[in-house]
């Protein structure tokens, strides 16, 4: 028996050694960028920032790249450009998928299954090799109703939702298949509609496949810079206006480190945020 | 009896709705190697008449009962109530299963008040409540009472909806044997008192005995009904009554056991 229990004790030492590792490993970026956005740009230039952190005191700190950033170009402006491309690119596919993954899961019609799996298959479609046609899609039906989705919030909402989908379909899809079919069915018995069922079961029971999506949807759009930048060009966004910092000799890497720092706060409030929503068990004790 | 007295006072009646089964049968798997769990079964339940099945594991009862709520479609034959068909989950039944299957985020109360499906007053959901021994238990959630508890909240819930066909699959196999035989009598006083027609099914033959104006063995699996068993004895049975011996041996001898 006490060998067993050293032989737990150990097993946990040894994961806990084993995670602080790898956090370790996996901070020494985001410490670097720490470090470098206090420095000035000399320093930021002459040594480098594990230097920085094993001299302290030989150092020059300066609060100078924070000031730059929050005074010069419209940075608030590109914030609040960033949050507009970011939310709907988030709500909007994570709805659309809850519908499409409850008519996969409960619904039966015909050619489910094949149309389930077209939609996994076009996972794999690379949203870069995608863009000339939608591009030049939208274009022509911009010649042809005059409805411009070029250069505007819409265009960027569209191409960030449908290639959003068919993950979000699929993960949300394998979540809903494990719900208990028995709570439906009585549901169903006590004269529930589809849509209420939907709405008042399927939506509450889902919550931590809708948070981990969202979370995971809303990092990837808050950082994107590549769509922002060829569908929203007049609104600039947040990420844009950090590759500005960085200056036409890339000397002005301080200032994109504590950019990066003040774009960080929103989704790590997005993360903590939704984080409380994963929730093991709130289907507990329904059936047994 | 409170809750008679309670649905008496709320004038509570349900349309009387009978079953009719007509060479039903129902297969499960592809075509080939699919399993026949009912064969040819006809069967007439007349309005407010208190149906049990009886049979082995297997036979298909739970399917049977199925069936009539609308949650399968027959193979062949249809399923009837009141002379229309049953085509989809049918809103005349009130179904209430093996297990309890609430609803986790909502309380006993609420998950009885889903049952009732809006219509009716806070008091007869309190009534019944209190009749299936739940008050003071009000607020809580499913998963803070024991398993029979929530069976018996169950049993409130599909209660609750007066419903004119109430189909109850082994409703109190999960009980007590003491409870049991508290909530048999308030199933009888609730169908007594509003008229509904009853379809039960069950492994016990006492409770069979107990219940049913006429109890339907079904055989072993896709063998159809056995025997129809047609319990004549007035209500308020008394569970020790020798007029019910020679059904009970009757019965026990059909699935093999000789007393």
């Amino acid at each position: 028996m006490k060998k067993v229990i050293q032989r737990v004790r150990d097993f946990k030492l040894g994961t806990t050694l084993m995670l602080v590792l790898l956090v370790g490993i996996w901070s020494i970026p985001t410490i670097g960028l720490l470090v470098t956005a206090f420095r000035t740009k000399d320093s930021a230039a002459s040594s480098g920032w594990w230097e920085a952190i094993f001299a302290p005191l030989e150092q020059e700190w300066s609060l100078a790249a924070f000031e730059t950033v929050l005074t010069r170009d419209d940075m608030f402006g590109s914030f609040v450009n960033t949050l507009v491309v970011a939310v709907p690119a988030t709500v909007l596919p994570i709805m659309i998928a809850a519908f499409a993954a409850y008519a996969f899961t409960f619904i039966e019609f015909r050619g489910r299954e094949i149309y389930f799996a077209v939609v996994v298959a076009l996972m794999v479609v690379p949203l870069q090799a995608a863009l000339v046609p939608v591009v030049r899609g939208l274009r022509a039906i911009k010649e042809a109703t005059g409805i411009s989705l070029i250069g505007s919030f819409p265009g960027a909402w569209l191409m960030h939702a449908a290639f959003a989908l068919p993950l979000a379909i699929y993960i949300l899809r394998n979540y809903m298949m494990t719900l208990p079919m028995a709570l439906i069915e009585a549901a169903r018995i006590d004269g529930a509609s589809w849509y209420q069922i939907f709405w008042k079961l399927v939506m509450p029971m889902s919550v931590p496949a809708l948070a981990s999506f969202a979370i995971f949807q809303f990092l990837w759009v808050w950082n994107d810079y590549l769509i922002a930048f060829i569908f929203v060009d007049s609104k600039p966004v947040m990420t844009y206006r950090l590759l500005r910092l960085l200056g036409q000799y890339g000397d002005g890497w301080q200032d994109v480190a504590a950019g990066s720092f003040i774009s960080l706060i929103v989704p790590l409030v997005v993360f903590f945020a939704l984080q409380r929503f994963f929730v093991r068990g709130l289907t507990a004790g329904s059936v047994k | 009896m409170p809750i008679a007295e309670t649905l008496r006072t709320a004038d509570i009646h349900v349309a009387p709705a009978s079953v009719r089964l007509d060479a039903v049968g129902k297969s499960f798997g592809k075509a080939g190697q699919s399993v026949d769990v009912l064969t040819n079964i006809s069967l007439e339940v007349a309005a407010g008449e208190v149906v049990v099945l009886l049979g082995p594991s297997g036979c298909g009862k739970s399917t049977l009962l199925r069936l009539i709520a609308g949650l399968e479609t027959a193979t062949v034959g249809s399923v009837t109530i009141d002379g229309h068909e049953v085509t989809g989950i049918d809103t005349r039944c009130g179904v209430v299963f093996q297990e309890p299957r609430l609803f986790p985020w909502k309380s006993i109360e609420d998950n009885v008040v889903v049952g009732a499906r809006g219509a009716r007053s806070s008091e007869t959901v309190a009534a019944l409540l209190a009749a299936v021994g739940l008050s003071g238990f009000e607020k809580h959630l499913p998963r803070q009472v024991s398993g029979g508890m929530a069976q018996r909240a169950a049993l409130a819930r599909g209660l609750a909806g007066f419903p004119g066909v109430l189909l109850l699959d082994e409703p109190f196999a999960a009980l007590d044997a003491l409870t049991r035989l508290t909530m048999q009598d308030l199933l009888l006083d609730v169908a007594q008192e509003t008229g509904a027609t009853v379809v039960l099914v069950t492994h016990d033959i006492d409770e069979a005995l107990h219940l049913a104006d006429r109890i339907v063995v079904l055989g072993e699996r896709g063998q159809g009904i056995a025997e129809i068993v047609t319990v004549d004895h007035p209500r308020p049975r008394d569970r020790s009554h020798p007029g019910l011996a020679p059904l009970r041996d009757e019965l026990l001898a059909r699935f093999g056991i000789h007393p």
